[in-house]
Order: C-alpha cells, then structure tokens, then sequence
C-alpha cells in the first residue's frame, strides 16, 4: 500500500489515525509519507491538532463560559454543568489514584477503562432501551442489557435476605442498583460493562448458583457452571450467517495414559464429506482454566468464526480439533500443572498430545500431517500449554498461537536460548522454520496479563524472533478477545 | 432500595479519600498543565481514549516522582517529559502505533509540532467561531463525539447512519472546519 499527498487515501489515513482506527498496513504507508514528505507532515500536524484541540478544549462547546478549576474534594456529587461535572468526575478519580499510590506504593491500574467511559459513573439512569442477553434460554428477557451497555439481572429468592451477581473478567464498576420487590424479585442494574462474553453467577445469601435463566457454560474462573451475558460488540464475524457450513463432530477416543475416555470437538470445514480426496491442515486449540473442551465450539464460536473466514477466503479450509486442557495420569492431582519456572509445565497433557491425541486425528480424519500443515493455539493458560507444547515438539507444530498468555512459564523466566528445549537458541533458523508465532491481549486486560504478555513480545522481539502481535481493541480477560484473536491467527495460517 | 455488593474478581474501583495538601498542590499544578500535557501525547497517540489513557499513566508517574520536583521550574515541561516517556512505552507496546512512528516520524513529528506552534496557535484561535457557522446537524454529530462522548455506535443510531457513514460525517465536518480556520486567518493576516 502507497499514500499519495495530497490524496483521499492520506484524508483517510489521517482520520484513522484520529479515530483509533488505522490498520498496520495503512499506518506503515502513512510512516513512509510522513518521514518523506514535508508538506504532509505539516498537514498531518495541523489535523491532528484540530481533532485534539476538539477533543480537549470542551470550553470551545460552551461559548462564553470562563475555564475554572474545580476544588477537588472526593466524593463530590457531579454538578449540574456537564463540563464541571466531568472535571470533578477527573479529579476525584486522580485523587483516589494517588491516595493509593501513597499508601500503597500501586502503580498505575486503568481507572477509567475506555469500554466504559463513554457514560460518567454517576448514579444509575439507565436508558431505557433494554434487550435480552443473546446467551439467555428461549423466552428469558432477563438478564437485559441496554445501549450504554448496563445490565439488569431479575432473580427470584423470595426468602433470601442478599442476593448479587458475581461477573468476571469484567470492568464492571461499583455503581448500580439492587432492589426488591414484594414478590421477591431482586433486580440488580449494573454499571457500563466492557463488551464481549462474560461469565457470571448469582450469590444468594452466600450460596454461589448459575442464573436459571441463561444457558449454562463451562468456565468462569473456577471449575464450575455459570451463566453468561453477552455485551453486543457491533461486529459480526463470529455470528451466524448464510455462508456454507462446516459440522462440529464429537470423537471420542482411549487415553492410555490417563486409562480414560476423552473426547475432542472437531470442526470440519464446508465440503469435507463431498470431496474425499482433499486433505486439510489441522488447528489444535485449547481452552482456559475452569473451562473444557466445550468452550471453544459453545462461547469460542468456533464453527461460525471459521464459516465465515473461509466464505470470505480470509482462512483456507482447515480442521479444527478442540479437546480438554487437562490431562492426569490415574492418581495425578487434577490440576496436572507444575511448578512455575519449568518450561514442562503440562507433561501429562502434552504427552497426550502428541502421542495419542494428534495421531488419532492423522487416522480418522483427511488431515494434511505434517508439520506444516499443523497449529496449536490457546487462551489465557491454553497459551501457556500451546507455547509449552507446540514449541517443544517443533517437529510436528510449524504454527503457535499465544492469546492473553497467563500461567505456565512467566514471562520474566522466559529465555530464547534455553525455555521450551532451547528451540530458539539459533533465531535465524528457527525464523526460518517457524510459520507463524502469535501472541496476542486484549487492550483492557488486567495488569498482570497485559504485562506478561508485554515482556513476552519484547523477549521475543529483543531476540530477533520473527512474530505476529495483535491487540484486541477494548476487550478484557474475556471470549471476545479470544475470538478475535482466532480470527486474526486463523487467517495467517497454512498460506504457501 | 436495597443496597448490596457486586463483587468484580477483576478490576475494581479505586477508593476515595480526601487529598492532603501535598496532593492538593500536585493536583492544581497537574490539573493546571492536563490539556497541555493531553495535547502534547495526543500529537504522537491522537486516538482520545488512548491520549487519555497515556495521560492518566502519567499523572500517577509523576505523583510518585513529584518529591523531585523543582517548584521554580515551570510544571508543563517537566510533566511533558514524562508524558513523553508514558507514550513510548505505550506505543512500543502496539504494532501499529509503532508502524506509524517508527523510523524518527515521532521524533520528527514532535520537533516540527514545536516550530509550528505559534502557527498552530494563531489558526485554531478561529476554531469557535468555525464551530458555530456549522450547520445543527453537524454542530450535534461533532459536540455529541468530542463534548458528550456519547460513543460512535449511539452517535450513529441517533443520526440514522451507519457507524463508518458517521466516521466519514466527522471526518467531512473537520475538513470543514479547517477550511474555516484557514478561511479567517488568511483574512485576518490579509487585515
């Protein structure tokens, strides 16, 4: 891609950039203009600056109001006038950020996610536009959720005397409403959510429960069943549409190694049963502590994500094999991790892998086997056991996909020369074998995540190791993130 | 009206006490410098929520390095320098933002912002008199983004359009405003 000054394409480009919106291919064209050419950076200058006065200079909206600085004083209502209020809303934020940062030596924590600040955290007054949560059973118009992304749980306990919700992965914060009626109805309204997938569950007098009115899914944070709303992200490439449809298969297959029955999800794309000749690069992906392999096919999405890529011929056909993340030897404790700081964190599950679970799907589905033609990926501890995995067992995965890495092998121990079997001691000859390396986060993931992941990349970057970062624009710890990560790794995949 | 407790297992609201006046002091100087300090990361990361973001990292950086600060030296610069440092670690952090910067553009880009300044100065003094000549639905769609920020997607449902039609709508508006600006400082240059 070339921009041209003056241009519509440099228009554009240059609106992007101010929206947020530019692509790595558009920014890199625009760089390449910029470091050239005098006259558009002048310009990029000046637009820049008008689209910031904009957006910094509120006065500008309020004609012949003088600029005040308002006495900061924590916990002050926010006033009438909109600008003050907002001015207010700042400085008492910034106030109990430093009170924080003095007494407890905290650093910096985002106070005000972007997915939230569109609406001021004042009381609730909700717009009054609610629709049901799309994870709800058929007929449930609760939990709802409205357009500043509020949402309003109805649960019925008529003789219990607390009742909350319990969300996870979410930048829900503290104001919202719970009120009772005499039938014992709880309604509880929430604060702005971020969008995406959340999992949550009811906590009625103490006792912790899945919400009878949504579907149930694994996951969640603990090893139980919750419920689930889904914040509307305005995109829809993980939803369903007239496309050709591959099938979700359920095999089930003998572990000896763990003297158990498993059972892996496998995706077969659109035409697998008409043509029995064609063979198809496999993608192994792997789920999220307290989840299954359940996870990917049900909140993952997977069947419609991949539908879609590959009506758009954005993804070559391929297999997608979606099994559990844990694997124990009898008598093995459940977790089957092992101390942080090795690099073989998940023999067990990895010895599953790669001796039964990959040859089973070489033997009964059309696969291309080799290892090109092969790619492991994970979330969140999933990452973690696709990096431990796919990178010690090189020979068979030319392609690792690392989303929202947390668990396994802590960034600050992870050495190129000597974590995973030493696999990238030699970096031109790993670039040369790798396909595709991919990590990526979602924006407003928490710290320690973003972090970890941050470290990971510049480890990588620092020791010349050909990768793919992608960032998921406003999405936290959460399925969104994961399913747009798919989408991004999915689409670098099995090319040449 | 029932109060109660929604527990969040990830990022929770920060507590609020009343500042000391140590703190006070910082957050007058700090309040006084944000708009400098907002436009001056804006320039390298002009996205609002990310430029906000940056800011914010850097009003807590500054708070722990504030013991440092000379009270006979202007606060913007030695806040800027900070900022500065917040945006780099942030823009190292996204490939794209990298793809834009890389190669000197950031450095260049801040070096020539600075000559340009007095320039830069001089045109946007006509920016309010631009924004009202707007027509309504203009004035509505630009106050709703940057004044109300009311999110694209409702700016967008409001206004009947599609969220990427209304992108373009404020793209358009700011073209406008900038032949305005340019409009009435060459009159009044010519004057």
């Amino acid at each position: 891609m070339k921009i041209e000054f003056p241009s519509r394409e440099f228009d554009d480009a240059v609106a992007a950039v101010c929206h947020g919106l530019a692509s790595e291919e558009e920014a890199r064209a625009l760089n390449e203009l910029l470091r050239l050419h005098m006259g558009a950076r002048d310009e990029y200058i000046l637009r820049v600056e008008l689209h910031t006065r904009l957006a910094s200079q509120l006065d500008l909206f309020v004609p012949g109001t003088v600029h005040e600085f308002p006495s900061v004083a924590a916990g002050t209502s926010p006033a009438p006038h909109r600008r003050a209020g907002r001015k207010v809303i700042w400085a008492a934020a910034l106030a109990a950020c430093i009170a924080v940062v003095a007494a407890i030596g905290w650093k910096m924590q985002r106070t005000l996610p972007s997915t939230t600040r569109d609406t001021p955290p004042a009381r609730v007054a909700s717009l009054d536009d609610w629709k049901p949560s799309v994870t709800n059973r058929p007929g449930e118009d609760y939990p709802r959720i409205n357009s500043e992304r509020r949402v309003q749980f109805r649960i019925k306990a008529p003789n219990a005397n607390h009742v909350s919700v319990i969300i996870a992965s979410s930048d829900m914060g503290s104001p919202h409403t719970i009120t009772r009626s005499n039938d014992g109805i709880w309604t509880i309204t929430t604060s702005p959510i971020g969008i995406g997938f959340h999992f949550y569950r009811v906590l009625i007098d103490g006792v912790s429960v899945a919400d009878p009115a949504t579907q149930i899914f694994r996951g969640g944070g603990g090893d139980w069943l919750s419920s689930a709303i889904e914040i509307p992200t305005g995109e829809d490439f993980h939803e369903l549409k007239d496309v050709p449809h591959g099938e979700v298969r359920e095999q089930q297959y003998y572990s000896r190694i763990t003297d158990s029955w498993r059972r892996a999800f496998v995706y077969t794309p659109p035409g697998y049963d008409r043509d029995l000749s064609a063979r198809y690069p496999v993608l192994y992906l792997l789920h999220g502590r307290g989840e299954d392999e359940t996870s990917w096919p049900v909140q993952g999405r997977v069947n419609w994500i991949l539908d879609n890529l590959i009506s758009e011929q954005r993804a070559r056909p391929m297999i997608v094999v979606m099994d559990r993340g844990i694997a124990v030897r009898p008598g093995e404790p459940e977790t089957s991790f092992r101390q942080a700081g090795d690099t073989n964190q998940f023999p067990t599950l990895e010895e599953v892998f790669v001796t039964e679970l990959v040859p089973m799907i070489d033997q009964t589905f059309r696969t291309s086997p080799d290892r090109e033609h092969r790619a492991l990926a994970g979330l969140s501890v999933g990452a973690a056991q696709a990096f431990a995995i796919g990178l010690r067992h090189f020979d068979k995965f030319a392609n690792v996909g690392s989303f929202s890495f947390a668990g396994g092998l802590p960034a600050r121990s992870f050495d190129p020369r000597t974590s995973y079997g030493g696999v990238m001691m030699d970096a031109d000859a790993f670039n040369r074998q790798m396909r595709v390396l991919f990590l990526s986060v979602g924006e407003d993931e928490p710290d320690r995540v973003l972090s970890n992941v941050e470290q990971y990349y510049r480890t990588l970057r620092d020791a010349g190791i050909d990768h793919v970062f992608y960032e998921s624009s406003a999405t936290g710890h959460e399925w969104h993130t994961w399913r747009r990560s798919l989408r991004e790794f999915a689409s670098l995949l099995f090319k040449n | 009206m029932v109060n109660g407790s929604i527990l969040v297992m990830q990022g929770s609201g920060l507590p609020v006490s009343a500042p000391t006046a140590e703190q006070q002091r910082f957050l007058s100087l700090f309040l006084r410098s944000e708009k400098e300090i907002f436009r001056y990361v804006a320039a390298l990361v002009p996205n609002s929520t990310d430029a906000e973001d940056i800011v914010q990292q850097t009003a807590v950086a500054l708070w722990e390095k504030f013991y440092a600060y000379d009270p006979n030296q202007p606060f913007t610069p030695w806040a800027c320098r900070f900022a500065l440092n917040k945006a780099r670690q942030w823009i190292e952090r996204r490939q794209r933002w990298q793809a834009l910067l890389e190669r000197g553009v950031a450095e260049e880009l801040e070096r020539r912002r600075e000559e340009l300044r007095p320039e830069l100065e001089f045109r946007l003094r006509h920016l309010e008199t631009c924004l009202e000549k707007l027509p309504q639905d203009q004035r509505a769609l630009v106050e709703g983004y940057y004044y109300r920020r009311s999110g694209i997607e409702k700016l967008a449902e409001s206004s009947g359009r599609t969220v990427a039609a209304t992108y373009k709508a404020l793209q358009r508006i700011r073209h406008a405003l900038q032949l305005c600006i340019e409009g009435a400082a060459r009159a009044k240059g010519a004057a």
